[in-house]
């Protein structure tokens, strides 16, 4: 795994360990969204975030990913760290600092994020950081092989269904070889196979060491997730499956 | 990702090419059918052909009324034949005038010539029978600005030249020419606009063979230049049509892979402006070719800043407004407003001075007058380009900084 810094200097990072986040801030119009968010992830783990509609899940994964940039508060210093094995990375960039081309986290979003007016091949070309040469190693890499995208690839998303826009829209987001997965509600609005089939698929990710964060409402990802997360008025804290069950129902 | 990006940039606008085919189908018809009805109609048909002028002058100078009649005359040679004829008193003329027996009567002061050669300019009065014609409308417009002209430089110069030859003073037409030099060029700016406008008035320049071949290519030069630039505007329409507003998780992920949106907006920008110069430089080139114009670097370079001006302008709409439909609606009728200000539909000299005015602020009108002057063999200045260059800057501009204002002011 390679992360690029700003610099161009490229740091190995192939024991990525843990993934720290401490004291991130966000606000929307001085309206503060998110308040001093931390959290540790160990690598191979799925990491599920819970929460009530509009509570602020896309928005933290928007502002992991690098979508949107985090804020400076007075009294909060946002730190995200990459780690490994033997030393800590602090990433004073974050991910999403501005021409920090990381290959770090692959970003899926809630809503479809392809080109209508391209073929998938160019979605993914477009989203590809590499050789044009190197394009076809990458279609073979095991998590995007295991997408089964080969025969959309000159399809238009246009005529795809839900499911294969959304298997495509992750191998967007993996066609660079990231070690973090960073998914908004993933299974959403899509049918019971699919789900089956996108949670097959993240086990067998973390399972090769992949970390995936992602925002659900659905009770199985909840059961299978390592880490469980409650966004609540702000704030992000840990909790496990019976908790927010009950967080849940009442 | 960067070279990638332009490519999708190029390869997604490429999906206007049916539209904008359907558009060139659509609007070629139509701006075929009004250029040559327009030119056809307007002018030839319903012109009065044989118009009979009266002139009534009571003065000392005949020798310059006559000068200036014929000058008048041969200005006007094509559109109007005048069979002029003198009457000594006004009142008769006007009679005759609505007795039906004229269609015009111009009535010189006695002291047209002194208020020239003493720097003033002293009007004449033109009287039209019917005004309730179009063609009567531009008849009027076009003797008023004829009578005026007469006391323009050259006018005077000619008159000056006349008299002191007749009176056996060759010698000294070189100083008194001279002198009048220094009389009165103020009038050498509307003389410039006329001469703009009066190209489709064919026969203007006398010095010019004014065959039928020759006047109906000048009669269509005005139509040709503003016809075309109204269709390559109409066609944007359609390319604005299959312009989509930026995807917001597209964004999002562009973003995450450390895409800078304002790199993003310029190849936005310049992957639909590749396109659609594209479609319309072999258009420009088949055009230009066909209609007898010429292609000429000048033609081309007014039609690829003209692409890119729309290009720049459709991506600004479809931002800012709801829909792309909205988008649509808004360049329609932005383009139709804009092309009728600027003189593109029916020519300036026609329109009332508030639009004239208006006029100044927006490109088409430079743009027009620049494809005008190469027509008729004058080079193309910066002038005429560069207004349109700053409403292309401002459009992009503009479109970037909403895109920014959107993408990175945050997510609810």
């Amino acid at each position: 795994m390679l992360y690029t810094k700003p610099s161009d200097e490229k740091v190995i990072t192939n024991n990525i360990s843990r993934l720290i986040l401490k004291h991130l801030y966000y606000a929307y119009k001085d309206k503060p969204v998110l308040e001093d968010i931390s959290f540790e992830v160990f690598t191979g783990s799925l990491s599920v975030i819970a929460g009530n509609n509009g509570c602020g899940k896309s928005t933290l994964l928007s502002v992991l990913s690098g979508a949107q940039k985090a804020l400076k508060k007075k009294d909060h210093k946002t730190e995200f760290m990459i780690c490994s094995a033997d030393t800590e990375i602090p990433d004073t960039y974050l991910i999403h600092e501005k021409n920090g081309s990381c290959t770090v986290a692959g970003y899926v979003p809630q809503e479809d994020p392809l080109l209508p007016e391209l073929s998938v091949k160019e979605n993914l070309l477009l989203r590809f950081k590499g050789k044009n040469a190197e394009f076809k190693k990458a279609l073979e890499l095991p998590p995007v092989k295991k997408l089964d995208i080969e025969e959309l690839l000159n399809k238009k998303p246009s005529v795809l269904s839900g499911g294969m826009k959304k298997r495509v829209s992750i191998a967007c987001a993996l066609i660079n070889d990231p070690q973090v997965l960073i998914l908004d509600e993933p299974s959403a609005s899509l049918d019971l196979s699919f789900k089956n089939h996108l949670r097959t698929f993240i086990k067998e990710f973390t399972k090769g060491n992949g970390t995936v964060i992602m925002s659900s409402h659905d009770p199985d990802d909840f059961r299978s997730a390592d880490n469980l997360f409650l966004l609540k008025d702000k704030m992000l804290s840990p909790t496990d499956y019976d908790t927010l069950m009950k967080e849940f129902s009442s | 990702m960067k070279p990638r990006l332009f490519r999708s940039e190029f390869l997604r606008n490429l999906s206007c090419v049916p539209s904008v085919l359907a558009g060139i189908f659509l609007f070629g018809i139509l701006f075929f059918i009004l250029i040559f009805t327009g030119s056809k109609i307007l002018y030839k048909t319903d012109a009065p052909t044989k118009a009979r002028v009266l002139f009534v002058y009571s003065g000392e100078n005949e020798n310059y009324v006559d000068m200036a009649l014929t000058y008048l005359k041969d200005m006007t040679s094509s559109q109007a034949s005048l069979d002029i004829s003198n009457r000594s008193d006004k009142d008769e003329a006007l009679n005759e005038l609505s007795e039906g027996k004229a269609d015009a009567v111009i009535c010189f002061s006695d002291d047209v010539l002194q208020g020239i050669m003493q720097d003033k300019n002293i009007p004449a009065e033109v009287y039209i029978r019917s005004e309730d014609k179009t063609s009567s409308f531009f008849f009027k417009e076009m003797l008023s600005s004829g009578v005026s002209l007469l006391s323009s430089a050259q006018a005077s110069e000619m008159a000056a030249a006349y008299i002191l030859t007749s009176k056996g003073k060759e010698n000294d037409v070189q100083d008194s020419l001279m002198q009048v030099d220094l009389i009165d060029y103020s009038y050498a700016e509307k003389r410039n606009d006329l001469f703009k406008t009066s190209v489709l008035i064919p026969g203007t320049e006398t010095a010019v063979d004014t065959s039928d071949a020759v006047t109906d290519k000048l009669t269509f030069i005005y139509y040709l230049n503003s016809g075309f630039i109204l269709f390559i505007s109409f066609l944007s329409i359609c390319f604005c049509q299959t312009l989509r507003k930026d995807n917001r998780a597209y964004m999002d992920c562009l973003k995450s892979d450390g895409m800078d949106i304002k790199l993003y907006c310029l190849f936005r920008f310049c992957g639909g402006a590749a396109v659609f110069t594209l479609i319309t430089t072999v258009l420009g080139l088949i055009f230009f070719s066909v209609s007898g114009i010429g292609v000429h670097p000048g033609n081309l370079a007014s039609i690829l800043l003209l692409s890119v001006y729309s290009i720049a302008s459709c991506l600004f709409l479809t931002h800012i407004t709801s829909s792309v439909p909205a988008a649509v609606m808004i360049k329609l009728f932005t383009e139709s407003i804009f092309m009728f200000v600027s003189g593109g539909i029916v020519p300036l000299a026609f329109l009332p001075e508030v639009i004239k005015s208006l006029s100044r602020i927006l490109p088409h009108r430079y743009l027009l007058e620049g494809m005008m002057d190469i027509s008729i063999g004058l080079d193309l200045r910066f002038s005429h380009l560069f207004p349109m260059i700053i409403y292309t800057i401002l459009f992009y501009l503009i479109f970037t900084a909403s895109v920014i204002a959107k993408h990175e002011g945050g997510r609810r």
